[in-house]
């Protein structure tokens, strides 16, 4: 156990060293040393912001339509976070290099997993940062001695809780797995957890009054009631057979996706080779007529080469579902009305809470993508050796990331359209600001350099692709809430132009990452 | 074909390679021997342009690697010791994707594919996804999309190492037939009997220098030893030619 300990701080001392050493690494260092205060200042501006429009909004439309928007933000935030965190972290407890190794030591299996039980707790509370935040910041009045125990007893306890989740999992399932296996584990624990969302929502809706709920608790501690407002995103107001039938529909989906998935891993194992690959090209005999081959030649490679990782992925796929129909469902359910139903939104709460959800929602299965996408170190120094060029390989893998995510944007938005949820103006107006927002979330996750995957070898797991979700997303929520904050009529300009400098200051790292990476690539 | 000139590595303090002068004619095959830790790697890391020497300077077919690693890239073909496989992809699938990077026209592609493919006994599990891949078939794959371009040099880092005794032969045939068709080699091996049966000239390389260089006949022209007898009378520590000093 010890040595365990000490190899772990010995990677760590390790990282800090090569950090200290490696002049490549100075650039990304005081990018990072530049943004986090900005990226703070603008958090605690949004959040500030927020507070007084939050003031502003209850004195106007009542606490109606706080409970809307609260709901809506913290359920949403809340429930994709867990999920997501759990099934990551899960995958990272097998790192399959590492475990060959120390398979052969005599280290006991429970010791090993309580090794990687220290992950597990930061991991999840990353991950619940956010929501914590968002709730803290409408219930709580910062600096206050609530606000302190807010984040003692709502952070500190559920984190530690959903890590004592992951850990006794972790062990209960048992032993020594590959991370082969441990990611079809999490694939399932996923469907589990998403199983159980469909039934907590029929069981809030039909059986319980959630309002009352949070009514009831608002008396107790103030950390308590991230729980009742957890749930709440299962209550659609009026009427909620629709969104029944879409949570059904997502559960049945998903069940599907990760039943390919298992079969997938099943037949890798057993030496049948993959549904995916082997049946269909040896059906077609080893002269078959290559795939794409409109596709240059080294685009095609690529493309050929990661379509059926991304197609093998059931996370990334079940994710991209879940997120398109959740998002439908949050906005729908902003409306505060029956999906269908011809009265329009109000214009403001509808943008204040619509577009922050829909640039978090398509950047968090851009990232997924991506994660499937990228290179491991092992392959990264393959491809290094072949006669392509690192840009040929970043714009391929951006194509192949990016069409998706854009096609299923602009299918949500013309659903919201199509349903009246939305005008066919403000549909456009989010459609045009989530393709560019995830045009640069996409070129960033790839410019990162993340050369490992939770699916193979030492993977890091989705936590820093939630944080960078989360980091883009925080100033188009400040930028769009001052707008909104600014304007008592419709402020489509204003808001166009704060989302453009947004999207422009983005950018600017891009050049900053890109020489990192090609450091990297060329002769180092 | 191959030039390693005045080429000096250090790992921080660690020289590994120490003014490496060395040319490899075209057509040749040769070998390069040392112990562990001799700096036989990274000579075929900087050759094959993925490590930056610290000076000096490898011309591959008279392209300087540094100047163009693009064009030293499209003549050579590498094996590494420890080489990359997409497993989710089939072996075909894997030769094809190399194949198209290489920008190799689709019909002929598949044909070479074919020949590599009966070449190395691996027709049965082409279409087999690599992960199912024993370790001598996947060094085998190896060694297939190392040739599969018919490169003008052929990089191997301890080509026979993980190969059973029947593909290690098929794996020296071809070593010899691709040099007879005019392809230059430059391997490393710590199997003496390897490079007895197919090095034309060997190296041997200790603790970054290299202490000896010429052909077998010459190397065993001072007293009647075998390769292994100099390579261990030069890689001793402290003789003659390993000293430093």
């Amino acid at each position: 156990m010890n040595a365990l300990a000490h190899h772990q701080i010995a990677r760590w001392r390790s990282l800090a060293g090569e950090l200290r050493a490696g002049r490549t690494q100075w650039d990304a260092l005081l990018g990072t040393v530049l943004s986090v205060p900005v990226m703070l200042l603008v958090g605690y501006w949004a959040l500030g912001d927020w507070l007084r429009l939050s003031t502003a909004l209850v004195d106007r439309a009542g606490l109606d339509i706080m409970v809307v928007i609260s709901r809506v933000l913290v359920g949403v935030l809340f429930l994709a976070a867990v999920p997501m965190l759990l099934a990551a972290t899960y995958r990272t407890i097998y790192p399959e290099g590492e475990l060959a190794l120390l398979r052969s030591l005599p280290i006991g299996r429970v010791q090993l997993f309580v090794l990687r039980f220290v992950p597990c707790g930061p991991m999840v509370a990353m991950a619940l940062l956010p929501a914590f935040l968002m709730a803290g910041a409408t219930y709580v009045r910062v600096g206050s001695a609530q606000a302190v125990v807010w984040l003692a007893l709502g952070w500190l306890l559920l984190s530690t809780f959903g890590g004592a989740v992951v850990f006794a999992l972790a062990v209960a399932c048992g032993g020594l797995r590959s991370a082969r296996t441990g990611r079809v584990l999490g694939d399932a624990l996923l469907t589990v957890g998403l199983l159980a969302m469909v039934a907590l929502f029929a069981w809030t809706r039909y059986f319980v009054q959630t309002e009352v709920l949070v009514r009831g608790l608002s008396d107790l501690a103030p950390g308590l009631r991230i729980i009742p407002q957890a749930l709440s995103i299962f209550v659609v107001p009026q009427g909620g057979h629709e969104s029944l039938r879409l949570l059904a529909g997502l559960g049945v989906s998903l069940l599907v996706l990760c039943g390919a998935a298992r079969f997938d891993d099943f037949a890798l194992q057993r030496a049948w080779g993959s549904p995916w690959t082997s049946r269909r090209t040896a059906s077609r005999g080893p002269t078959r007529r290559p795939r794409f081959e409109w596709l240059p030649p080294q685009t095609r490679a690529l493309v050929v080469k990661d379509l059926p990782e991304i197609r093998r992925s059931a996370l990334a796929l079940a994710i991209l579902l879940l997120f398109t129909l959740m998002g439908y469902l949050g906005l729908a359910q902003v409306t505060g009305r029956t999906l269908g139903a011809p009265t329009p939104p109000p214009w403001k709460a509808l943008m204040w809470t619509a577009l922050p959800h829909v640039f978090f929602l398509w950047i968090v299965p851009a990232a997924t993508l991506l994660d499937v996408s990228l290179e491991e170190r092992q392959s990264f120094q393959f491809l290094r050796g072949l006669p392509i060029s690192l840009s040929r390989v970043l714009w391929v893998k951006f194509w192949v990331s990016w069409i998706p995510i854009v096609v299923c944007g602009l299918l949500l938005s013309l659903g919201l359209a199509w349903a009246g949820t939305t005008g066919a103006g403000t549909a456009a107006a989010l459609a045009a600001g989530f393709v560019p927002a995830s045009a640069v979330g996409t070129m960033w996750a790839l410019l990162a350099g993340r050369l490992t995957t939770p699916t193979r070898g030492s993977g890091t797991g989705a936590a820093p692709f939630l944080l960078y979700s989360v980091a883009l997303w925080l100033p188009v929520y400040g930028v769009v809430s001052y707008a909104s904050l600014q304007a008592g009529r419709r402020a489509s300009a204003e808001v166009g132009m704060a989302a453009a400098l947004v999207f422009l200051l983005w950018q600017l790292p891009l050049p900053i990452m890109w020489r990192r990476l090609l450091r990297r690539w060329e002769l180092s | 074909m191959l030039h390693y000139q005045g080429v000096h590595h250090r790992y921080g303090d660690l020289v590994a390679l120490h003014d490496l002068n060395l040319e490899v004619a075209p057509g040749e095959i040769f070998g390069l021997l040392g112990p562990n830790g001799a700096g036989k790697t990274t000579a075929i890391k900087i050759a094959a342009t993925l490590l930056r020497p610290t000076s000096g300077r490898v011309l591959l077919d008279g392209i300087d690697v540094l100047a163009d690693p693009l064009g030293a890239k499209r003549r050579l073909g590498l094996t590494p010791d420890t080489p990359f496989f997409y497993g989710g992809l089939t072996g075909r699938q894997f030769l094809r994707f190399v194949g198209n990077i290489r920008e190799m026209p689709s019909a002929p592609l598949e044909t070479r594919i074919a020949e590599l493919m009966a070449f190395f006994h691996l027709d049965d599990a082409a279409d087999s996804a690599i992960l199912t891949y024993s370790m001598g078939m996947k060094r085998k794959l190896g060694l297939a999309s190392a040739v599969l371009h018919r490169p003008k040099v052929l990089i191997l880092d301890e080509p026979t190492s993980g190969l059973d005794p029947h593909a290690s032969r098929d794996a020296r045939a071809l070593l010899v037939s691709l040099r007879d068709a005019g392809t230059t080699v430059f391997l490393t091996t710590h199997v003496l009997q390897i490079a007895q049966a197919v090095c034309d000239r060997v190296g041997i390389l200790d603790r970054g220098r290299l202490v000896a260089v010429g052909s077998l006949a010459e190397l065993r022209a001072r007293e009647q030893e075998d390769l292994e007898d100099v390579f261990v009378r030069v890689t001793r520590p402290g003789s003659e030619e390993s000293d430093p000093a």
